[in-house]
């Protein structure tokens, strides 16, 4: 029995046109991804702005219900853990997600309260305190406001809100893009620390590869809500398939991207790449390729795979 | 040890509030001045009535001003009919509401301040009184105002899709009617009696609140803060008034000080019509209104004078007031 286990998801939201708001189309945010997540493990959604990557956490979290397919917690549908605290998330921008208005300890005690409806001022301070204290902050902050603390200072204390009710997955929606480089390795390292110590399991959503490549075992390349490459961290890195994932890590690496984009009509049922792939032929518009796999866990889905 | 004081002093909103709302002259002697006119309201009694505030009689002490009992009712003050030991009496020794028709439309003097009216009562007596319908009518109905349209405008910026429709469209509704208009013809169908203005005004006016609310509301719900609530699983009612409304409402409470002198301009146009509160209650609309049928004869003018300073004062300190808060809010005016 798997821990979370996606497949096909899909999350279409309508476009609306007129003044009677006829439906006219679909924005296919997140188009028929699959996955399959082990508990313990890291699992890294990898994709540029608009990629469907945010969408996607946001799916597995409840507040955009899949519009098809189906995701499996335990074996049981997801639709029972949601809004339970069981399945946890920690967003990208300290400064809006902490409400200004609100001081550290109702932060923290808000997730906490929903399962222990009835607990004393007491041990509901002490519960906060013992969070704060896992995540890098004295419990005797508990009574200030989010605007005395620093970017990543605010991160960590949206980690104890996420860690105080005792989830079993959290989804990390680019936990680290917006702090500086040398608290960036603070917090990946802390976040490395508690997913041993409470026994986590993460999606980490990012567009940085070097993030991910520290904390994730397996990767998922994600490009207009499909998936065009997944599989094993060190099989990706080293032998990128895709010649999207090929222009991504070569993006990473060089400040100049050597290939400039090719302008070619939109591919309607085809492969999302194929108007800025170099390697795009009549057979990607036409249709997406199924899952090639390279290796023991390396899939892609390309008819033209880089070999190596 | 911590040294606690090399630590930096971070500044919340409020307290930077504060500070900037303290160096603004205007504001503060608006704020000053609002707060003088509620005083005044309070204390009404003591200032102008024809009842002392505190009176020994036959070894009772009663208040008569202040509680204003059933069988004082029809008593001469100025010459009771039982013995009064020692009394407390108001600095202008008239009733708002008592006439004296020996002194009508008598001009100022040092007996009466202000004049007296085509009744014979005191207009001192009546500005005096007139302040608590005035600024009572005022606030409530702002409250009023505020309330239901932070409510409406929350309800409709949070729930989105049909609801939003839904009030949007009354909102913009009910703002093609000319809202004085609106006012009078519903007052036309109602005694006007105080609490019905109150509840019209505050009926009428909340429309520019629910869109400024619904506005700042659409803005806030998409924050990171928002989807942690909802993860957890908190009621849509808790998310609006714990996280949405606390960080939305600050422009709308701008709104409603502007609001309160709008509700007490439109109180005293009311009274001014004869549509406000009925004679002889004071009301500073009313004695205007007593003096429009003696103006034209050159008589009077104490009774539109000072009545109408006390209405534009009023109005412009809480106009100022309102702007200075506004001023002082405002993030991008920081200097």
């Amino acid at each position: 029995m798997s821990f979370l286990e996606a497949s096909g998801i899909e999350v279409h939201f309508p476009i609306y046109k007129g003044i009677f708001r006829r439906v006219t189309g679909h924005v296919r945010a997140v188009d028929g991804v699959s996955f399959n997540l082990k508990k313990g493990e890291v699992l890294s959604v990898i994709g540029e702005s608009g990629s469907g990557k945010t969408t996607l956490g946001n799916a597995v979290l409840g507040l955009y219900p899949p519009t098809g397919g189906q995701f499996r917690f335990h074996g049981a549908d997801i639709r029972q853990s949601w809004f339970s605290g069981k399945i946890q998330a920690v967003f990208q921008n300290p400064y809006s997600s902490l409400n200004p208005r609100m001081n550290i300890l109702h932060t923290i005690a808000e997730p906490y309260l929903r399962i222990e409806k009835n607990i004393d001022k007491d041990k509901l301070r002490i519960k906060v305190g013992e969070a704060l204290e896992t995540v890098g902050i004295e419990a005797s902050a508990m009574f200030r406001y989010p605007h005395e603390f620093s970017g990543g200072q605010r991160q960590r204390v949206s980690i104890a809100r996420a860690l105080i009710s005792q989830p079993e997955l959290i989804i990390l929606d680019e936990p680290v893009s917006s702090l500086d480089v040398s608290i960036r390795a603070q917090i990946l390292n802390l976040l490395s620390d508690l997913k041993t110590k409470f026994d986590l399991s993460y999606i980490f959503i990012s567009h940085d590869l070097a993030t991910v490549r520290f904390l994730s075992q397996t990767i998922m390349i994600i490009y207009r809500g499909k998936v065009l490459e997944s599989g094993d961290k060190n099989s990706i890195f080293e032998r990128p398939a895709n010649p999207y994932t090929h222009l991504l890590l070569q993006s990473a690496r060089d400040i100049v991207v050597r290939n400039d984009p090719i302008e070619r009509g939109e591919a309607v049922g085809g492969c999302p790449f194929y108007s800025r792939c170099p390697a795009a032929d009549g057979q990607c518009r036409e249709s997406f390729p199924q899952a090639a796999q390279l290796e023991e866990n390396h899939y892609v889905y390309c008819y033209h795979p880089y070999v190596h | 040890m911590k040294d606690k004081d090399t630590r930096p002093k971070y500044e919340s909103f409020f307290t930077v509030f504060l500070q900037r709302f303290k160096k603004n002259r205007t504001g503060q002697i608006s704020f000053y001045f609002v707060i003088f006119m509620i005083v005044l309201a309070v204390i009404a009694p003591i200032i102008a009535n024809d009842a002392p505030v505190m009176m020994v009689s036959e070894g009772k002490v009663t208040f008569p001003g202040i509680f204003n009992p059933s069988e004082f009712l029809s008593t001469d003050w100025r010459n009771p009919s039982f013995p009064v030991d020692f009394a407390v009496w108001p600095i202008v020794r008239y009733s708002p509401v008592k006439s004296d028709l020996t002194k009508r439309v008598a001009p100022p003097s040092w007996d009466h301040p202000f004049g007296t009216d085509d009744q014979g009562m005191d207009v001192f007596a009546r500005i005096v009184w007139g302040t608590r319908i005035s600024i009572s009518i005022g606030v409530i109905s702002a409250g009023l105002t505020f309330l239901i349209g932070s409510l409406i405008g929350a309800a409709a910026g949070y729930f989105g899709g049909a609801a939003d429709v839904i009030f949007s469209r009354i909102i913009e509704i009910m703002m093609c009617f000319p809202t004085f208009f609106l006012i009078l013809s519903v007052l036309a169908f109602m005694p006007p009696s105080y609490y019905n203005i109150i509840i019209v005004i505050g009926l009428t006016g909340w429309t520019s609140i629910a869109r400024l609310v619904r506005g700042e509301v659409l803005k806030v719900k998409t924050l990171d803060y928002i989807r942690a609530a909802k993860i957890n699983g908190v009621k849509p009612f808790k998310i609006i008034s714990r996280h949405i409304l606390p960080n939305s409402i600050t422009p709308a409470l701008i709104s409603a000080t502007f609001n309160v002198a709008g509700a007490i301009l439109v109180e005293s146009t009311l009274s001014f019509l004869g549509f406000g509160v009925q004679p002889p209650t004071p009301s500073w609309g009313a004695i205007i209104r007593v003096a429009y049928s003696y103006i034209q004869f050159d008589q009077g003018w104490w009774l539109s004078l000072y009545p109408a300073l006390a209405i534009f004062m009023t109005v412009t300190a809480y106009n100022l007031l309102g702007q200075a808060i506004r001023d002082s809010a405002d993030p991008r005016l920081i200097e």
